[in-house]
Order: C-alpha cells, then structure tokens, then sequence
C-alpha cells in the first residue's frame, strides 16, 4: 500500500522525484509548480513503458493512486460518471455500464490484456490520448465531458472536440482529469465498437466506433462514426455518417456506409500492413459496428 | 496407451530394470522452483563488487566507423571503463564465428548491421552503464546496404564483408558465404521420371524465438588463478568454453568454467558464443571485479538473432500414379551479418529435405547469403520449417495435379516400418519408425475426410484442412565433430543420487526424463535423485542441448553411468545376501532377488556399507569378490557416443546426418474471415513416432509449446526492416508473439512408441519436430479453405486480406 504523504518530493526512483499526494489539491498544487517536467501516474500501463524505454522528459512522477474517492463508475442525472481510478476492469464489468452504455464495456473488456486491464485506468487513457488508444475514440464518438481540475478551477471538455493529433489533447499541463461522462443511451439509440489487434492483447491497428438513433419510424436519425490508430488519434468520418442519415437501416446501406469510410480514411504503410490492407479491414470493422449499434438501438426500442 | 505403444515399451525394457518411473507423468525436477519464484536466473545472482556492462551498439546497418569519442562516457562517475575494437584486439582472435570466421566482438572498422557492437561501457551499475552508452560518440560514414537476398546477389551488390572476398584463402564469393548440394539418384535431372511437375518458389521469414529470459553472463576472473568462471545462460556450457578458447587468445578450455544458472529458454539463440560473453571475460579480467552483462529485450530483437529467412525454389516430379521420383530446389539463405550456425542450418535442412519419403532423385543447390541484417542462426527446428514450408505444399500441389487426395499420395511414398533400418535416398539410417500409422492417425484424429475439399462455417468463414510431415534428424555430427556425452552417477552412504551431465537445462525438462531412467536403471524413488547440469568443473564433457539430441545422447549416457552403479550396488547385495549378482532386481528402493523378492535388502543400508566397506561388514578383502576390493566406488561412469552419424559428404551432401530421427504428421483446420484475412486455427491434431515416452507430461508440453511457436510464426511473427536496414518492429509491442487466446489449446496429440533400438530407453528426440510440419500444413490448410496458395511467411492479415481481395473472396 502506498503510504501518504505531504506534497513535496518524497522519494527518488530511477532519478526520478516521486510523490504520492493525498489529496486532488495536493496533487493540483504539485502539478501547478511542476506540470512542466511531471508526468501522472494513475494505471502506469502507459507511463511505466515510456519510462523503460527511456521516452519522454519528465523528472518527476505523481501518483495518484492514493487520492480519495476517485474509483467508482455510476450514473448520475442521465450520465454515466468514471472516476479516474477506476480501471478498465470496473467499467467492463459495470452492471451501470451494461445497462445504460454497453459500448464502454465492448471497449474496456478488449483493451490489453488482464494486467492492463487491472492497472490502466479509463480516464487514463482518456487523457493520454494513445493514437492507438481505444477509450479515445468512445470519448470522441459520444462526446464524452472530460472533467479536468487545477489549482485554481474545475472545467469540463467536450470529447467531440477534445483530441488534436498524437498525444495532443485540450488538457493542459496542470490540469488532473477527475472523471470522464458519457452520456446513457436511451431507447432509439445505440452503439457498437470493434477493433482489429494483430493479436490479443496488442495494440490495435484500426478501430472503429458507431453510434445510431433511429427516429421513430424507424430511420436512421443521428449516425456517428470515428476511427482510430488508423491516423493520429481518433477521426470523425463524417461523410460515411451522412449516408447513413434519414435512411432506412438495410444492409445495403450499412455497406455503403462502411464502404465510405474506408475510403475516407487516411492510413499509412508500415510493418503492420498496407495502407490499402487498413482501409479494406476498416470497412469490415465499421460494418460490424454499425451492425451492433443497429441492433442495440433497435433493441432498446 | 495403444496395443502397439505397449509392445514398443516390453522390446527394450531389460529383464531386470524397474519401470517404475520411465513413462509416467513425473513432475518436472525444476518445476516447483520456478512456479513459486525460486529460479536463479543470471540477472538475479549478485557478487560482491560487481560492475555492470552496457553495448553501444551500431544505429546504422553499413557504414564506416571513423571515430569512436568514449571521453565524455569515461568522465562519468561511476563508469570504470569504456572499451572499442582497439582495447581488445590482441586478446582476441579474429575474426571468429561458429562456423565460418565473419564476426568480430566489438567492430573496428565496418559495422555490417543495425544493432551490433562498436564499444562496451562497464559501470558501477546498469543504469549508468546505458547512461554512459549513450554519451560514446560514433562517428560513421554510411555505405550501401544490401537487405536481401536478390540485391545481395547482384553484380555490382555492396560488399557485406569485402575483407573475406578478397581474402583468397576464405570460401567467400561476393555475398555468397557458403555454397553446397545434396545430390541423390539421377540429380542432374532428378524430375526426368516425372508425368507432373509442379514447381514454386516459396519465401519464409525471420523470427525470434524470444525466450522469456533474454541472452546474459556474470564473467568472474580471479587473478591468482588466471581462470576465469563464467555464469551464461548458454544452451551448451562445455561447448562454449571450447568456442571462447579459440576465441580469447589468452585462455585455455581449462581456464574457462562455465556454470549454467537457470535459463529461461533458448530455442537455438543461446548456442553461439556471442561478443557479451567475450567482452564480459575480459573485462572482467581488466577490472578484477565480476561483471555482469545481461541484454534488454530491444537488444534481444536487434541482435539476438533468430531464424534465417529462406527462398526456396522447388520442384517436385510425380507419376501418374503418384509415385514421387524427383525433388529439385535452390535454397537460398539470408544469413545476415553473419553465418553463425546458418551453414549447419543449409546443408543439414537440404540434406532432410526429402523428408518422411522415398524420394530417388534430388537435386538441392543451397547458398547462404551475406545480408546487412541481424545474424541469423540455430532455431528450434533448425531450417527443416522452412524446406517443410515448401516440400508439403508442392506435395498437396502435385496431389491436386494428378486428381489424388493428398494423404493418399503422402502414404503411398512414405517408408515402411517393415523395411527398416535402411538408408534413405540422402543417406539417412531411419530405424523403426511407423510413418504410415502416424499419417492414418493423424488423418483420422482432425477429420480430414470431412474437412477436405474446404467449406464456408455458419458464420461465414472459409474453412479448410491442410497436413504437414515431420522427419527430424536428432543430434548433427557434422556440426558438433562428432555426438556424444558423458554423464557420472553418483550415491552417497544415505542411497541418494547425483546424475551429473553436461545437458542444459533451458526449461524444457530434459533433466526431468533423464532422472527418471537413471531411478529405473537403480531402483530408487524419483525424488532421491538430483542433478547436476553443466559446469565443467563438475560435469563430464558433452555438447549440451540442440538438436533433440538431450534426452537420446545425454540420456543414454545417463542409464550406462547408472547401470555401471548398478552393477556395483548388485554386487555388494549379491556378496551381504549371499546370491548371485545376476539374479538380482534393483526397484522400490531395494535390492531383492528377483524370484524371491523376500530376499533382499534397501538400497540406504546398502549404500552405506558400500560407502563405509568396513571389514566387519563386508569381511575381509580376501573373502570379497575381485570387484569389491580395494574400496568400493559408488560412482558410475558412462558415455554415449553415436557409432551411426556421419559427417555429411561435402560432395553428395548425402550422408547420415543424424543419430536418429522421428517421423510424424499434423493437420491443422483453419477458419478464414474473409472480411479480416484472420485465421482461426480451429483444430490440430499430430501423430508422431517418438520411440518410448519418458514423460508423457513433458512430451506433450513440447509439443504443444512447438506448435504454438510454429503457429506463432506462420500466422504473426516477422522481422520487418526498412530499404537501410532499420528494423521496424523491435519490440515486445510491435513484434507479435501468439498469447494463449491466439492459439488452440492443442490436445490431439498421439504419441507412437516405437523403440529407437539403440538407445538406452528405446527415446528418440521430440522436442523440436512438431514446430517442423506447422507452417506447412497452415499454408495447405489455407489454401483448402480459400483456394489461394500462400507461398510467403506469415499468414498474417496484412497479407491474407489483399489475397482474398484479390481473388474476390473478401467480404464486408
Ligand atoms: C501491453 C499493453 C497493451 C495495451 N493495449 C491497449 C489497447 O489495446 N487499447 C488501449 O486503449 N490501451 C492499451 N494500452 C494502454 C492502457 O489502456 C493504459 O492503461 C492507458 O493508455 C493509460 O492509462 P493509465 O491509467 O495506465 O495511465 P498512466 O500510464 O498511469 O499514465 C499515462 C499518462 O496519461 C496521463 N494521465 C493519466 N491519468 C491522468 C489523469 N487522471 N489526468 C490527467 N492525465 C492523466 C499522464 O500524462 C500520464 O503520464 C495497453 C497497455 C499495455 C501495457
């Protein structure tokens, strides 16, 4: 167990100055005096790598693992909250996660393997903002609100608009993500995510989210689509989602869709496969999405 | 266990040997320290005052070194020295290498790969030791890089080591390091009997086994002495103080103790005697301290080595009948920066290609190929992956071509049983081995009959069976001067025994079965016996493990060493309880006569008079028997040296490569998503002929393993490096290891029991032949399902879903 202490530089790991503060002041504190040079520790699944492999130019660490009542996924006033302490575990096996916004458990259950998944945290990789990151794309995909604190203020991000390429997200230095919200899905609505990993547990090469609702003769009101690791972080694919919209839900149409975005996308060539290899899986990954949004907004009826 | 199964155990058991232990599922020896976290692996020895060494190793595949400025690493606190090619050149000879002298320890001059050693830091610890690694500044000037074969072919190719070209006493010619032929029946038209040829030309790809524990040495010289001991996580402990000697020109074989520690793994990378090793030796000697040096795992993927890639250009000849008359194929080798074991690999992999068949007329060219690339080397399996990769899918081809099922043509051109021991077509002497069973059952076991001809799953994949052959050699004496191993068993006045052998123990288990036989061949239980493996101050000369040869040559050598302590243990019993030696059993702890098991007494009494061998015991000299005079020496000797192997003719390239050799089929039944191109490997099935099971236990866990590892590298695994020689996935994240949730858990495994007459046991090898057909009948199995012939290595989506798409199978 981690044993509190005050805000200041404790011990010195690897040469690097550790603190474990006690409270989200406390940790706001060090990260307005220190955000420049220090990184976060919450699940350490992405911090621990970079730090071996010797990436990244921080000298300090700040672990959050001891903050106070920060693990808890729940719903409140019509959203599902995720403290930042919860793991990937907690929201795949959330019954509030079943029952209001299955996609988020789609996503946790598949991210890593069982060691990831019982240290990394969701918010964590909310605000690491990994290209190949998988709770990237969900945020963008149902505009999650980011709620991120600093020693001054509590503001909330939108995740639509949230991500800005490699590692670069609205955060700022000083700022701790302290819960991220997406929204419960109601009836007519429905999600689906799926993802192509050369093999378990890796990091995936293309994923795709959907989201659906259907008006109430049926048509598709609203369609959502975002990639990602198939660019520099989660991508909006607008037009595939407008050929979607006021349609009937046939197969065909699901096709045309998922044929647009492959299209749309903007892979590169490298050791895990052609650029053309990528746009081809993403149309198949973006076909079984919307498959699944289709039958749980259907279902939800 | 089969009717037959029970029939290959009674042929070799002697008459008056225990079976209490061979055969049964005996825990392994090591097991219950390595699951509850009591290993000692190499990086968790200390000693006291220990220095710690870090490479600076090469960013560039070809280039001049010009300038090596080690000043700002050697001003750090903490750093005691920093060592180029100048500071070790006349300690060393060079070059040097396994077999062919390519390699130099730290580089002079040239570098020939990204990733190899230019200078070495050593530090009062690690950390500061990689620190200062980073702080030596190289100076290169670049060169063209030759990465394949093809452009390392070419004419006006770039020269991967030019000094060896021009040298007119080394063999090698441009790229070309080593060239050679197998040359059987009518070779200079080996397809002239042919009705049908079908030819193809195949490209398998380079892969690291990746065990667990990566390569690493703790040197620790002593002055007064001047010997040196080195800890390595080595597959061959006695080898390698053979190779260092003739690499470090100021130690002898006998100044050089080598220990094995626990080893997590080796697979065939830790056979070389590699720069971390010599520079450890020799630091260790400057500074008079230890030093350890253990690599890190990017290290291990840049310069570890791994598995040679192969083009294999093959033709095969059949009747219409589909008798097979003639195999033709050029085998070329990107060997890397350097040959290490990869000229055993070519001619031993040509010489087996033929595999489990009557093939009468062969012709095999092989070169092996200078690349800027990580050297390539010895790799579970040892090159039979590849030439399998394409001798069984020409197989299915020419099946295919002449309208016969593919298991059918397999059996009717594979040796029979009752015609053994006999010469194969290149020179092998195969030994009761039962192909054709091993093919009906392994042909019953995955449905092929059901499966054959492919078909689309409920939902939606392309579905298919393939099968693949396995005929691989056990031990090379052409690449070791000859096979043997000696082995001492020792008993202490308590009757606990100690078998002292020169096989490694990698965590394959081969201690585990050599116990067990030593416990039958002297009748005591399991757990009263211990083992003693690789260190050559203790252990008898051998050549540690590789090519399945542990269990058949360090095992034999083993029970004789028993049976010698046997007979003494017997005599002693035979003079106490008055009876004829002859007549007596040694089992359960006791000896007895066999016919009246009343009569006899436990070993630990024996024992200890025999240890004691007082008068008032045993009685006077005079009134022992001969044997028992002048101290009774409860320690057995025995060695095994394989009368049978031959060195591979240089000219035919025929000859009987190996000790012996198990035959055996797999069939793999694979589902393709034609939306993704992933593979689903539905079901494995493998009938082999391993002679008698030691440890059922352990056999299955190496086959499994090995076919995980082939799976591993036909459906994920490759070394992916760009135009100048960078390679692009060097890492745990990027390189794609199978995890248990990739691969089948594979129980359909049947095991044949067919004694190997000459061994001690009846063993033959097991633990590298399953890997062998993997690849092979993947490919065939593919090609089943989609119609689509694979001819490139791995199978991975990336290559499988434009395939598809191609041939207009890919859905969304
Ligand atoms: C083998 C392996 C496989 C993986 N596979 C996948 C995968 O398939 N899909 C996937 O999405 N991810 C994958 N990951 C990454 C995993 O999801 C991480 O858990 C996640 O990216 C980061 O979460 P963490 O809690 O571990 O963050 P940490 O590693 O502790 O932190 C990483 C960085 O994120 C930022 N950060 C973390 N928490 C906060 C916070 N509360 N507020 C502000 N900033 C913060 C900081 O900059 C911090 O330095 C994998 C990781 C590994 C090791």
């Amino acid at each position: 167990m981690l044993i509190p202490v005050a805000p200041q530089w404790e011990t010195d790991v690897q040469g690097l100055k550790y603190a474990n503060p006690e409270t989200v002041e406390e940790a706001c504190t060090l990260l307005r005096d220190h955000g420049e040079d220090a990184a976060i520790l919450s699940g350490g699944q992405s911090l621990l790598p970079m730090l071996r492999q010797r990436v990244g130019s921080y000298d300090k660490v700040i672990d959050i693992n001891g903050l106070p009542d920060l693990e808890y996924v729940r719903e409140t006033d019509g959203e599902i909250r995720i403290g930042c302490l919860s793991r990937h575990v907690d929201v795949a096996s959330s019954s509030v996660v079943e029952e209001h916004c299955p996609i988020l458990a789609d996503v946790a259950a598949e991210i890593g393997d069982v060691q990831v998944r019982n240290r990394g945290t969701f918010c964590g990789a909310v605000a690491h903002a990994d290209p190949s990151g998988d709770p990237p794309v969900v945020a963008t995909l149902l505009d999650a609100t980011i709620v991120a604190r600093n020693a001054d203020e509590k503001r909330t991000l939108s995740g639509s608009s949230f991500y800005h390429g490699f590692y670069e997200t609205d955060l700022s230095k000083d700022e701790l993500v302290t819960e991220v919200r997406f929204p419960v899905l109601s009836a007519g609505e429905g999600a689906g995510f799926e993802k192509y990993e050369p093999t378990e547990g890796a990091y995936p090469v293309a994923t795709v989210g959907a989201y659906l609702s259907l008006a109430d003769d049926g048509r598709i009101e609203n369609a959502t689509l975002v990639t990602g690791a198939l660019e520099a972080g989660p991508t909006p694919m607008d037009d595939a989602a407008e050929v979607l919209e006021d349609r009937e839900p046939t197969d065909d149409v699901l096709t045309e869709a998922a044929e647009q975005l492959g299209e749309d996308t903007m892979p590169v060539d490298d050791f895990e496969g052609s650029a053309a290899f990528k746009t081809n899986i993403s149309k198949k990954l973006a076909k079984d999405a919307l498959q699944t949004a289709l039958d749980r907004a259907e279902n939800e009826r | 266990m089969s009717k037959q199964q029970q029939r290959g155990k009674q042929e070799t058991a002697s008459e008056d040997r225990s079976t209490e232990w061979v055969g049964e599922r005996v825990n392994s020896y090591d097991g219950s320290r390595f699951v509850s976290g009591h290993g000692r692996y190499v990086d968790d020895i200390q000693r006291p005052d220990m220095l710690h060494a870090y490479f600076v190793r090469s960013q560039f595949s070809h280039a001049k070194v010009l300038d090596v400025d080690t000043s700002e690493a050697e001003a750090q606190p903490g750093v005691e020295l920093v060592w180029t090619h100048d500071d070790i050149a006349d300690q060393v000879n060079e070059p040097f290498g396994y077999m062919l002298n390519d390699e130099e320890v730290l580089a002079s001059d040239r570098v020939t790969y990204a990733g190899q050693e230019i200078a070495v830091v050593v530090a009062d610890d690690r950390d500061t030791a990689q620190d200062a690694a980073d702080l030596v500044d190289v100076e290169y000037e670049r060169l063209d890089t030759v990465t394949t074969v093809e452009e390392a072919l070419e004419d006006d190719a770039p020269l991967v080591h030019p000094d060896l070209d021009a040298d007119p006493e080394n063999d090698t010619d441009g790229n070309v390091a080593w060239t050679g032929q197998v040359e059987v029946g009518n070779y200079e038209d080996p397809l002239a009997d042919a009705d049908v040829v079908v030819e193809e030309t195949f490209d398998t790809n380079k892969t690291t086994p990746a065990p667990m524990e990566p390569h690493g040495c703790i040197a620790d010289y002593n002055p007064a002495t001047g010997k040196v001991e080195l800890v390595s996580s080595t597959q061959m402990p006695h080898l390698l103080s053979v190779e260092l000697s003739e690499v470090l020109t100021e130690f002898e074989q006998r100044d050089i103790t080598c220990k094995l520690p626990d080893v997590g793994g080796g697979f065939g990378i830790k056979l070389d005697p590699y720069p971390f090793e010599i520079c450890s030796v020799l630091l260790s000697k400057a500074t008079q301290r230890p030093v350890k040096h253990v690599l890190d795992r990017l290290e291990e993927f840049t310069a570890g080595r791994g598995r040679a890639p192969e083009t294999l250009e093959g033709k095969i000849g059949v009747t219409e009948d589909g008798d097979i008359v003639g195999l033709d194929v050029d085998l070329l080798q990107n060997t890397g920066a350097a040959a290490a074991y990869g000229v055993a690999v070519a001619y031993s992999s040509a010489n087996c290609g033929q595999g489990p068949y009557l093939i009468p007329n062969q012709h095999w060219r092989t070169k092996v190929v200078y690349t800027n690339e990580m050297p390539t080397t010895a790799v579970r399996g040892f090159g039979d992956p590849q030439v399998t990769f394409m001798r069984e899918q020409l197989i299915e081809m020419a099946a295919e071509e002449i309208g016969m099922d593919a298991v059918e043509l397999r059996l009717q051109n594979s040796p029979r049983q009752e015609d053994m021991p006999m010469r194969s077509d290149a020179g092998h002497i195969w030994r009761n081995a039962d192909q054709i069973t091993c093919l009906e059952k392994t042909r019953e076991m995955i449905n092929w009959d059901e499966h054959r001809g492919g078909s689309k799953t409920r939902d939606g994949k392309l579905r298919g069976v393939g099968m693949g052959t396995i005929m691989k050699r056990g031990g090379n004496k052409s690449a070791s001067g000859g096979d043997f191993d000696e082995a001492v068993v020792k008993m202490n006045r308590h009757g606990d025994v100690t078998v002292l052998t020169a096989i490694a123990s990698i965590g394959q288990g081969t201690e585990t079965g050599i116990n067990q036989m030593v416990a039958d061949t002297l009748g005591v239980p399991i757990d009263r016996v211990d083992a003693v493996r690789g260190d050559t101050d203790a252990t008898p000369e051998g050549l540690g493990v590789w090519a399945d040869r542990g269990t058949i040559i360090g095992g034999s050598a083993a029970a004789r060493a028993a049976e010698e302590l046997a007979d003494t243990l017997k005599a002693v019993a035979g003079h106490m309880l008055e009876v004829d030696p002859d007549d007596l059993r040694l089992e359960g702890g006791r000896a007895f006569v066999a016919d009246d098991p009343e009569t006899g007494m436990e070993l630990d009494e024996l024992a200890n008079v025999a240890m004691l061998g007082n008068p008032e015991t045993l009685g006077t000299e005079a009134e022992r028997p001969e044997e028992l005079r002048g101290g009774i020496s409860l320690v057995g000797r025995g060695k095994y040296q394989s009368q049978e192997v031959e060195f591979v003719d240089p000219e035919t390239g025929r000859g009987n490569v190996a000790h012996s050799y198990t035959f055996g089929a797999l069939a793999i039944v694979v589902d393709v998503d034609p939306g993704t191109g992933e593979i689903d490997v539905v079901d494995v099935a493998i009938c082999e002929d391993v002679g008698n099971v030691i440890n059922p236990t352990l056999v299955e866990g190496q086959v499994q393993g090995a076919i995980i590892q082939g799976l591993g590298e036909a459906l994920y695994e490759e070394y992916v490096y760009d135009r100048n020689g960078n390679l692009m996935n060097g890492s745990m994240i990027d390189y794609h290891l199978p995890t248990a949730a990739d691969v089948p858990l594979v129980t359909k495994i049947e095991e044949l029991e067919n004694p190997d007459p000459t061994t001690s046991h009846g063993q033959k090898g097991v633990g590298e032949c399953p890997l062998v057909p993997t690849p092979a009948a993947l490919a065939n199995a593919v090609y089943d399902a989609t119609g689509i012939r694979f001819t490139e290595l791995p199978l991975a989506p990336h290559y499988v879903l434009p395939a598809l798409d191609e041939a207009g199978l890919r859905e969304i």
